[in-house]
C-alpha cells in the first residue's frame, strides 16, 4: 500500500459521534492528521441571544449530555453571579452531590465505550449496567434520565429525596470497579495497547490547554474543584498519575470515581443532618440582570467548562460563550496520533474522552 | 397465485421484520440512549437487532439518533443512499423529527431529517427512553409485516419520490466565497482587568507594546494556560478576551483587546489558540495574521456570513453546503 | 462393508426397495448430510455465539423469533438472501463477485476431510493433513481478493492485514503439526486419531506430550479465523467492517458463513489433533459397555463417536466465544510480533519435545 488519505468519519463507529479525521497514512502508519469538527454544531451560542435566561436554561444540559448537571451548574452559577445572589447551603450541597454522581456516570460510560473501541465487548455492558443505577436515581429526583433541568437560578428546583438509596448504588459501583480492574488492569493485551501509547507530557498538555483527567494523568494537580467554594467542605484527594499515557488516563478516571464516591458520602451525611432552604425563591420570569459579564468555571469530567455570560441589561443574554474541555482535546489529536499506527488511533482518541457535542456546541 | 404471493410475503416480511440490523449512526444525546438500549437492562438483542453494522451496506435500519445539522446533512443522505434495499429509517429524538429544541433561534440545525431522507417511524422525545426505542422497533416490525412484494416497487417509489430532488439541491449547493471587507486595521484598546478581586500587580511589566508581547510576558510570568479566547460583537468593534490561567498562582487573568476585523495570531505563544482563532474567524469573520491554517471550523466551508455577529440574520432554510 | 451399510440395506428392504438402490444412495448420503449439516451448524453456531455473548454480559440474547429465539438466524439468513446486492461502481466487478465464492467453496471441502467417526471420513487420502492446511488457508485468499476488489480504503487495509496475519500464523501451525506427525507417524487425520486411542481414555491424547503445540495451535487458529482478540481484518472500531465494508446481501452472507464454518472446522481440527478426535474419553465406548458386542452396539458406536467429536468441538468453540467476550483487540504490529517472536520459537520447542518423547517411547 502506498501513501493515501483515509477519511475517518464523520460516521465512524469509534469517533463517539461525528468527528472527522483526515488521516495521511502510509500502510498502517499515520503521517498526518487533520481533525474536522462541526458536524454536530447546533449554534447554541447564537441560540442564547434569542432566548431569555429561563428559556435557555433547559438547553444547556445538551452542551454535553453526559454531564448535564455540570453544564447546568455552569450556566446557573454564571447567572447567579450576574444577579449577585447567594445560593443556600443545602442547595449547593445537593448540587455537589448530583454533580459527583454525574461524574461517576460519565466516567463509567467512558470506560465502557473506550474498551469497545479497543475491541472488548463485555465491559461496555457491565459499565452501562452500573450507570443505569445512577440514571434511575436521577430520574427519580429530576424526572429525566439525561437532561435534568433541575438547577434553577438561586438553588435547585425542589428538595432532594430518597437519599438513603444513594449509598447502596455507590457501594455497588465501587465494588464493581474492582471487578473491572481485575478484568483489565492485569490484562496483557489491554496493557500493551495502553501503556506508552499516546504519551502526553505536562508541558504539551498545558500548552494545548488540556484540563481535567487528561491533564492530571500528565503529572499535574490542576483541579478546578479545589478552587471553588462549593467543594471547600469536602475532603478528597486529587486523582493523579505521572506517565501521561493512555493507561495513566484510565487510572486517573478510575481513581476519580472513587474520590467522587467519598464526596458523595460526605454530602449525604451533611444533607441528612442539616435542613434549610433549597432555593432563594427567585421569580425567574423577570430577572433584573444588570449589564456586565460573569464567568463560572466548573471542573467537569472532561476538564474545565467555562460559561461566560455577557449581559446588556435586557432580559436576554447579549453573548454566551462555552469553553469546554473536549474542544481543546480534539486540537491535540494530530500531535498525539502522528507516528502511531492505525490501531493506536482508537486507543489514543478514546482515552482523551472527547464528547463531540461539547466540541461543536 | 394469491396463495403463493401471500406465502412469499409472509416469509419475507417475517425475516425482514425479525432481523433488523441497525446501522451505528448516532450523532448526539439520543445516541447514548441508543447505546443504553443495547445494554443489559433493555437488551435490544431480544428482537434480533443487536447486530450493529458499521458499514451502511449491510444494515437494514438507520436509527438516526440525534441532531442533524447542515454540515452533517449531506453525509446522512449519502449514507442512506449507500444502504441496500430494503431499508428503513427511525427518526429518533425530537431533533431528528423536527428540530426539537434547536428548531428556533439557531442557524445550524436541519429541522427534521424528513427534509433529507424518508422516515418510517418518528420517535419524538428529548431523548427517547430506551423503552420508547424498543417500542418504535416493534412498531416498525408491524409496519414491515404489512408490506407485499407486488406493491413493493410502488411503495419504494412513492416513499422515496422526492429523494433525488433533494439530492440535487444538496449537490448543487452554491460554493460562495466569504465576502471580505477591506479597510482592515488593528485597533488595540489595551485594557488589563483581573478576575475576582486579586490585584494583577507585580506580574505585568510591559503595558505599552502589543498583544503578542503582553501574552509572551504573561506566559513567562506563569500564566501557562490560555483557557479560551472569548469574542463578543459590540457592533462597532469586536472584543477579544484572552482568558489565561496560571497553575502556579491558581487564578485567571483576562486580557482584552478590541479589533475590527483583523487581529494577530497568538498560536506561536499558546498553540491551543489555533482552534479558538479558527472558531472566531468562522463566527465573527476576524482574520488572524500569522495563523498557519485559518479555516472555517464549525460551519461548512461554503457557509455565508458569520453567525455570531449581531447583524447576522437567521434564515429558516439554509441549504447551502459544499464539502 | 460395514455395520452402518448393512443396517441401511435392512432399512430399505423393510420398505421393499431394491438392494441396488442402496449402492447408489449410500455413497451420496454423507455428502448430503454434510452439506445440510454445515448450514444448520453455522446458523446455530451464530445463534449460540449471540446467546453466549448475551449470557456473559447479563442479557437474554435473541428470544422473540421462534421458541427461545431459535429461528433468529434463520430469519437473518432469509433476509440476507433477499437483500439488494450492491456492487460499487469503482469495484472490480468480476473479482468482487468471485471473492465470496473463493472463500466459501474450500470450506465445504474442509468439512469433508474431517473424520467425524470411524467410517465418516470422505476424503481419507494418505496425506490429508496437508490438504487440510492448504484448504484452510483458502478463505484468506477470498478475503484478500474481496477487499482488494472493493476498491475501498478500509477494505484494502483490512485485506492486507488479513494476508499478513494469515502468513505469519500459518507457520507456527505448520511447525506444531510436525510434532503431531512425529508422534503419530502419519499425515492422515484418521490415523492421527487412532494413534491417540488407549484403554485409559485421554492418557494418550496428544495434548499431553504436545501441550505447547496445543497452546500454539489454539492461539494461531484464533488468529487465522480473524476472531477476537485477533480480529484486525474486520476490526469494527477501526476499519468500519474491514474487508467486507462494501459487501451487502448474499455476498456478505457468504463471508459470514465462511467465517463461522471455518470456526467450526478449525475447532474440529484441534480436536482431531490434540483431543483424540472421535475417541471416547472413557477408553471404551459407552455403547460397547452397555450393549456388549452386538449389532446394535456396533451401529450405535458410530453415533457415539460423532457425539464425542461434536462435544469436544463445541467445548473448543465455547472457548473461542468466551475469549471473544473477554479480550480487547491486539495492535496490528504487536500481533505479528507475537507470532514471529513467541509462537514460532515455541512451536519449534514443541517439535523437539515431541521428537524426544517419540525417541524415548521407541527406546522403551
Amino acid at each position: 500500500m502506498s501513501k493515501m488519505k483515509l477519511n475517518l468519519g464523520p460516521q465512524h463507529p469509534s469517533t463517539h459521534g461525528v468527528l472527522r479525521l483526515i488521516l495521511d497514512v502510509d500502510g498502517e502508519k499515520i503521517l498526518g492528521c487533520e481533525p474536522v469538527i462541526g458536524y454536530l454544531h447546533r449554534g447554541m451560542e447564537k441560540m442564547a441571544e434569542g432566548m431569555t435566561y429561563l428559556q435557555y436554561l433547559p438547553t444547556v444540559d445538551r452542551v454535553d449530555y453526559l454531564s448535564g448537571f455540570f453544564n447546568s451548574f455552569a450556566f446557573v452559577s454564571a447567572v447567579e453571579k450576574l444577579l449577585k445572589i447567594e445560593v443556600p447551603e443545602r442547595a449547593s450541597i445537593i448540587r455537589v452531590l448530583l454533580m459527583e454522581l454525574n461524574r461517576i456516570a460519565s466516567h463509567l460510560l467512558w470506560l465502557g465505550t473506550y474498551l469497545l473501541d479497543l475491541g472488548a465487548v463485555s465491559p461496555f455492558f457491565y459499565t452501562f449496567r452500573e450507570r443505569e443505577l445512577i440514571l434511575n436515581y436521577f430520574e427519580k429526583i429530576t424526572g429525566q434520565r439525561m437532561m435534568y433541568n433541575y438547577f434553577v437560578f438561586g438553588g435547585v428546583r425542589h428538595d432532594i429525596e430518597y437519599l438513603d438509596e444513594i449509598p447502596p448504588i455507590v457501594k455497588t459501583i465501587i465494588e464493581k470497579l474492582e471487578d473491572y480492574e481485575k478484568l483489565l488492569t492485569d490484562n496483557p493485551i489491554f496493557l500493551s495497547r495502553t501503556k506508552n501509547t499516546g504519551v502526553l507530557t505536562r508541558g504539551e498538555a498545558l500548552a494545548y490547554s488540556i484540563t481535567g483527567p487528561n491533564l492530571r494523568a500528565s503529572n499535574s494537580h490542576l483541579d478546578f474543584r479545589t478552587q471553588s467554594d462549593l467543594y471547600k467542605k469536602f475532603e478528597f484527594k486529587i486523582a493523579k498519575a505521572d506517565e501521561g499515557d493512555c493507561y495513566a488516563r484510565y487510572k486517573v478516571r478510575l481513581d476519580e470515581i472513587r474520590e467522587s464516591a467519598k464526596i458523595i458520602y460526605q454530602a449525604i451525611d451533611i444533607l441528612q443532618l442539616r435542613f434549610g432552604e433549597i432555593n432563594t425563591g427567585l421569580k425567574p420570569l423577570n430577572l433584573n440582570i444588570e449589564a456586565g459579564e460573569a464567568f463560572s468555571d466548573v471542573e467537569t469530567p472532561r476538564g474545565l467548562t467555562t460559561c461566560c455570560i455577557k449581559s446588556d441589561g435586557s432580559d436576554k443574554p447579549y453573548r454566551v460563550k462555552w469553553r469546554t474541555g473536549s474542544f481543546y482535546a480534539v486540537q491535540l489529536l494530530p500531535k498525539l496520533l502522528i507516528g502511531n499506527t492505525l490501531s493506536d488511533v482508537m486507543a489514543i482518541y478514546g482515552s482523551l474522552d472527547v464528547m463531540l457535542p461539547e466540541v461543536d456546541r | 397465485m394469491n396463495l403463493i404471493v401471500t406465502t412469499i410475503d409472509y416469509i419475507l416480511n417475517w425475516s425482514r421484520a425479525n432481523s433488523l440490523w441497525p446501522f451505528t449512526f448516532a450523532t448526539s444525546c439520543c445516541g447514548i440512549e441508543l447505546m443504553q438500549t443495547t445494554a443489559s437492562n433493555n437488551d435490544i438483542a431480544r428482537f434480533g437487532s443487536e447486530v450493529f453494522r458499521n458499514s451502511p451496506r449491510q444494515a437494514d435500519l438507520l436509527i438516526c439518533a440525534g441532531t442533524i445539522n447542515h454540515k452533517m446533512a449531506p453525509v446522512l443522505l449519502k449514507l442512506y443512499q449507500q444502504m441496500a434495499e430494503p431499508k428503513y429509517v427511525i427518526a429518533m429524538g425530537a431533533c431528528a423529527c423536527g428540530g426539537g429544541m434547536f428548531c428556533n433561534n439557531t442557524y445550524a440545525v436541519v429541522n427534521g431529517i424528513d427534509k433529507i431522507i424518508p422516515v418510517d417511524i418518528y420517535l419524538p422525545m428529548c431523548p427517547p427512553r430506551p423503552e420508547a426505542l424498543l417500542d418504535a422497533i416493534r412498531k416498525l416490525q408491524k409496519k414491515i409485516k404489512t408490506e407485499s412484494i407486488t406493491t413493493r416497487k410502488e411503495f419504494v417509489n412513492s416513499h422515496r419520490s422526492n429523494l433525488s430532488e433533494k439530492a440535487e439541491i444538496l449537490v448543487k449547493a452554491p460554493d460562495l466565497k466569504i465576502v471580505k471587507t477591506d479597510g482592515c486595521y488593528l485597533d488595540y484598546a489595551l485594557e488589563f482587568e483581573c478576575s475576582d478581586t486579586q490585584p494583577a500587580t507585580g506580574y505585568i511589566t510591559d503595558y505599552e507594546s502589543e498583544l503578542l508581547n503582553n501574552l509572551a510576558n504573561l506566559k513567562a510570568s506563569g500564566f501557562n494556560i490560555l483557557t479560551s479566547i472569548i469574542a463578543t460583537d459590540w457592533k462597532d468593534c469586536i472584543e477579544l478576551n484572552y482568558r489565561l490561567y496560571s497553575t502556579f498562582q491558581s487564578r485567571f487573568f483576562e486580557h482584552k483587546i478590541y479589533v475590527k476585523n483583523e487581529a494577530e495570531s497568538v498560536v506561536s505563544i499558546y498553540p491551543s489558540a489555533h482552534f479558538d482563532e479558527c472558531e472566531i474567524y468562522d463566527m465573527f469573520g476576524i482574520t488572524f495574521k500569522g495563523n498557519p491554517n485559518l479555516k472555517r471550523l464549525l460551519n461548512p466551508k461554503s457557509w455565508i456570513g458569520h453567525p455570531l455577529k449581531k447583524d447576522y440574520e437567521l434564515k429558516d432554510e439554509r441549504l447551502v453546503w459544499n464539502e | 462393508m460395514n455395520y452402518l451399510y448393512c443396517a441401511f440395506i435392512e432399512l430399505l428392504a423393510k420398505y421393499h426397495f431394491p438392494e441396488g438402490l442402496a449402492l447408489i444412495i449410500f455413497p451420496l448420503l454423507p455428502f448430503c448430510i454434510l452439506a445440510a449439516g454445515l448450514l444448520i451448524m453455522v446458523l446455530f453456531l451464530v445463534l449460540a455465539e449471540r446467546k453466549i455473548l448475551g449470557f456473559v454480559t447479563q442479557r437474554k440474547g435473541p428470544n422473540r423469533v421462534g421458541y427461545w429465539g431459535l429461528m433468529q438466524t434463520v430469519a437473518d439468513a432469509f433476509k440476507l438472501l433477499c437483500k439488494e446486492n450492491i456492487t460499487p461502481s469503482a469495484a472490480d466487478k468480476f473479482l468482487f463477485t468471485l471473492a465470496p465464492l473463493i472463500a466459501f467453496i474450500p470450506v465445504m471441502l474442509v468439512w469433508g476431510i474431517l473424520p467425524y467417526n470411524a467410517e465418516f471420513d470422505l476424503m481419507s487420502t494418505p496425506a490429508n493433513l496437508i490438504f487440510y492446511l492448504f484448504l484452510a488457508f483458502m478463505p484468506v485468499l477470498g478475503i484478500f481478493l474481496g477487499g482488494w476488489a472493493s476498491n475501498s480504503k478500509y477494505s484494502i487495509i483490512g485485506s492486507v492485514r488479513a494476508i499478513a496475519q494469515a502468513i505469519s500464523y500459518e507457520l507456527p501451525i505448520a511447525f506444531s503439526l510436525l510434532g503431531i506427525v512425529v508422534l503419530s507417524s502419519s499425515l492422515n487425520l484418521t490415523q492421527i486419531t487412532l494413534a491417540q486411542s488407549s484403554v485409559l481414555g485421554p492418557a494418550r491424547w496428544f495434548i499431553i506430550p504436545a501441550f505447547i503445540g496445543f497452546i500454539v495451535v489454539f492461539v494461531s487458529v484464533v488468529a487465522e479465523l480473524n476472531r477476537c482478540p485477533f480480529d484486525l481484518p474486520e476490526a469494527e472500531s477501526e476499519l468500519v467492517a474491514g474487508y467486507s465494508t462494501e459487501y451487502s446481501g448474499m455476498r456478505f452472507a457468504l463471508f459470514y458463513i465462511t467465517e463461522y464454518s471455518m470456526m467450526f472446522a478449525n475447532a474440529a481440527f484441534i480436536v482431531v489433533l490434540f483431543l483424540g478426535g472421535y475417541l471416547s474419553p472413557f477408553g471404551n465406548y459407552l455403547s460397547n459397555i452397555f450393549f456388549g458386542d452386538s449389532m446394535t452396539a456396533n451401529i450405535l458406536v458410530y453415533f457415539e463417536q460423532t457425539f464425542w467429536f461434536l462435544l469436544k468441538t463445541f467445548i473448543i468453540l465455547f472457548l473461542f466465544i468466551l475469549i471473544r467476550a473477554t479480550y480487547p483487540r491486539l495492535q496490528s504490529d504487536k500481533l505479528l510480533k507475537l507470532s514471529w517472536t513467541i509462537l514460532l520459537p515455541l512451536s519449534i520447542v514443541n517439535l523437539f519435545v515431541c521428537m524426544l518423547i517419540k525417541a524415548i517411547g521407541g527406546a522403551l
